[in-house]
């Protein structure tokens, strides 16, 4: 056997009957980060720390004192401060940068005991949907197309660093942060479980802000049962998050009954775009035939301002991210240009310090906030927003989850997409009406395209209801039987 | 959108721009997105109430007290940890008055 061939919830079982260590399985997985280094997939590597991690976990477990994650190895996207380690965001403003404190999903997870591997690679601030914009290089998918080729292809985005990690099976599972679907795309294209959770379930306190009224962090794992033990253990009321909201936290794990009869899936007609590839069509039709075949009811439902979400998203998120961006100013921490003036420090450390996307932002966000046009371009968004959020408060009515495509496409090659920025805005076509209104999903491999690439289905759930996410996620996952790994 | 509307952009934002070459890129881009954002105004908003966030029906406020100590994290020694330039307790920055 080759431990890392364990799921994270056969790891735990073996751990606690002390059939492996946490040292030998972290060092196997520290090995493994070597052997697939050239994916680029982490930033800041620390297997010094995992090491000494390790060896406290062992001796937890030896003393019957283990936590939930006791001696897991885990990754964490460079979005996620962390105490004493070098948090980038992947941007060149903030490559010096080592935080003071820890963020409290990090901190949970320490807690739980997970070991650190190390911080993962991302789109800079979170801004792009195929981990090209990194000022530390491009993730590379450990997927590639089954006709021989060796083109690169990207693993998604903003957290292609997190799902190419979990991919190639160099961590157990890894967090992500989601605000118009950056957890939930590179899961797709990267053959994994990544899950979004309600708005306001998992705290944003000591997470680098783009989006703040979208931003959600949830959770990358192989499977949807490690994805439910980890979102458990991040997830929580936390008093330093103004928008974290004090509910209970369910045991998702026990949601996964595999009994999904009688309940009543959405499916929201809009989702059929144009141009929509047949092999998606053909795997959402799939989807919904397996839920039939489990019992479930479907229905037909519409959500009529689906094609609105991204324009509305491109203007709210640009305006926060322009507003949340201004405290990098090379005055307090991160990198300061020299000039004599001021204000000529501050042009030219951000012009110096932030990369071609991340300026396209703040532009428009700078733009569409001044004067003469806030009520025309952000307001207007803002209302759009709540006849989005209204539109599935009334599908609601009539399903208890819906079922969609998680992306427009399977993964594409390094460098296509690049020449509009609204081609790769499109990527999110599925997924951002979510964080638009808060609610909860979770991207499912179901199977493959014609170029033996994974294709994610996803299952949206009302806010709060995880649960049912994570039962309906069960059953497709146990359907698909998705075996198809991307590495050795 | 036009090369003076970019170039007003930019410094309300701090942005340094490179040159011409720059400009004309963003003045493109920034049409671009404009004019896919564009079609919100197709949208029939009479009477909705802007959506801020989408738990804005449970803002919660903190009290008002100070807290500099472990708790906060914003500890005054900590808070120059980063500090590109920093002196006796204070960021130091570019002289702003002569």
């Amino acid at each position: 056997m080759n431990i890392a061939d364990l799921t994270l919830e056969e790891t735990r079982n073996a751990l606690k009957k002390k059939e492996i260590s946490s040292l030998e399985l972290t060092q196997e997985y520290i090995g493994r980060m070597e052997t697939y280094k050239h994916l680029n997939a982490f930033i800041t590597e620390t297997p010094e720390l995992a090491v000494e991690q390790a060896k406290i976990a062992d001796h937890n477990i030896a003393n019957d004192n283990a936590g939930k994650l006791e001696g897991i190895p885990l990754a964490v996207k460079d979005l996620f401060c962390t105490k004493n380690i070098r948090t980038t965001a992947a941007s060149k403003i903030l490559g010096n940068f080592i935080p003071t404190y820890e963020s409290t999903v990090s901190q949970k997870l320490l807690e739980s005991g997970a070991v650190m591997l190390g911080k993962t690679n991302l789109d800079e601030f979170a801004m792009g949907s195929a981990n090209t914009t990194s000022g530390f290089g491009n993730v590379i998918s450990p997927w590639k197309k089954n006709d021989g080729s060796n083109q690169e292809l990207v693993p998604g985005g903003s957290s292609g660093g997190s799902a190419a990690a979990v991919a190639a099976k160099l961590c157990l599972g890894a967090t992500g942060t989601d605000t118009g679907g950056s957890i939930r795309q590179p899961a797709s294209f990267c053959g994994i479980v990544g899950i979004k959770p309600t708005y306001g379930r998992c705290s944003r306190w000591g997470i680098v802000a783009f989006s703040s009224s979208l931003d959600q962090a949830g959770v990358f794992a192989e499977n949807v049962k490690d994805a439910a033990i980890l979102l458990e253990a991040s997830s929580g009321y936390d008093p330093k998050d103004s928008t974290s909201v004090n509910v209970p936290v369910p045991d998702f794990a026990a949601a996964m009954t595999g009994d999904v009869r009688g309940m009543k899936i959405g499916i929201p007609k809009e989702y059929r775009v144009d141009n929509m590839p047949s092999d998606i069509e053909n795997l959402w039709q799939q989807g919904i035939d397996w839920l039939k075949d489990a019992g479930a009811e479907i229905v037909d439902v519409s959500l009529p301002h689906t094609k609105y979400a991204l324009p509305a998203y491109y203007i709210i998120a640009p305006a926060e991210a322009s507003s949340n961006l201004a405290r990098y100013d090379g005055v307090r921490y991160g990198l300061r240009a020299d000039e004599d003036a001021l204000l000529d420090m501050y042009e030219k450390t951000r012009a110096e310090g932030f990369g071609d996307e991340v300026k396209r932002r703040i532009m428009i966000g700078t733009y569409v906030l001044s004067a003469g046009y806030y009520d025309a371009y952000y307001i207007k968004a803002q209302q759009v927003r709540r006849l989005i959020r209204q539109d599935f408060m009334t599908a609601f009515e009539k399903c208890d989850a819906l079922l969609t495509p998680a992306t427009p496409s399977a993964a594409f090659a390094i460098g296509e997409n690049e020449d509009d920025p609204i081609k790769m805005y499109l990527n999110d076509v599925f997924t951002v009406s979510l964080n638009l209104a808060g609610l909860p999903g979770m991207s499912v491999p179901a199977g493959l395209d014609e170029n033996g690439l994974p294709l994610g289905l996803q299952i949206i759930g009302k806010a709060w209801d995880e649960e049912t996410i994570f039962k309906v996620g069960g059953v497709l996952e146990n359907a698909a039987d998705f075996t198809k790994k991307a590495y050795k | 959108m036009d090369r003076e509307t970019v170039i007003k952009i930019a410094r309300l934002a701090r942005l340094r721009l490179s040159g011409e070459e720059e400009i004309e890129r963003r003045t493109k881009e920034m049409s671009g997105i404009l004019s896919f954002v564009e079609q919100l105004q197709e949208v029939d908003t009479a009477g909705v109430a802007p959506l801020a966030n989408p738990n804005d029906e449970v803002q919660r406020l903190r009290e008002d007290e100070t807290d500099d100590g472990e708790t906060g994290n914003f500890g005054s020694v900590r808070i120059l940890t980063n500090a590109p330039e920093e002196n006796s307790g204070y960021f130091v920055v570019p002289k702003i008055i002569e």
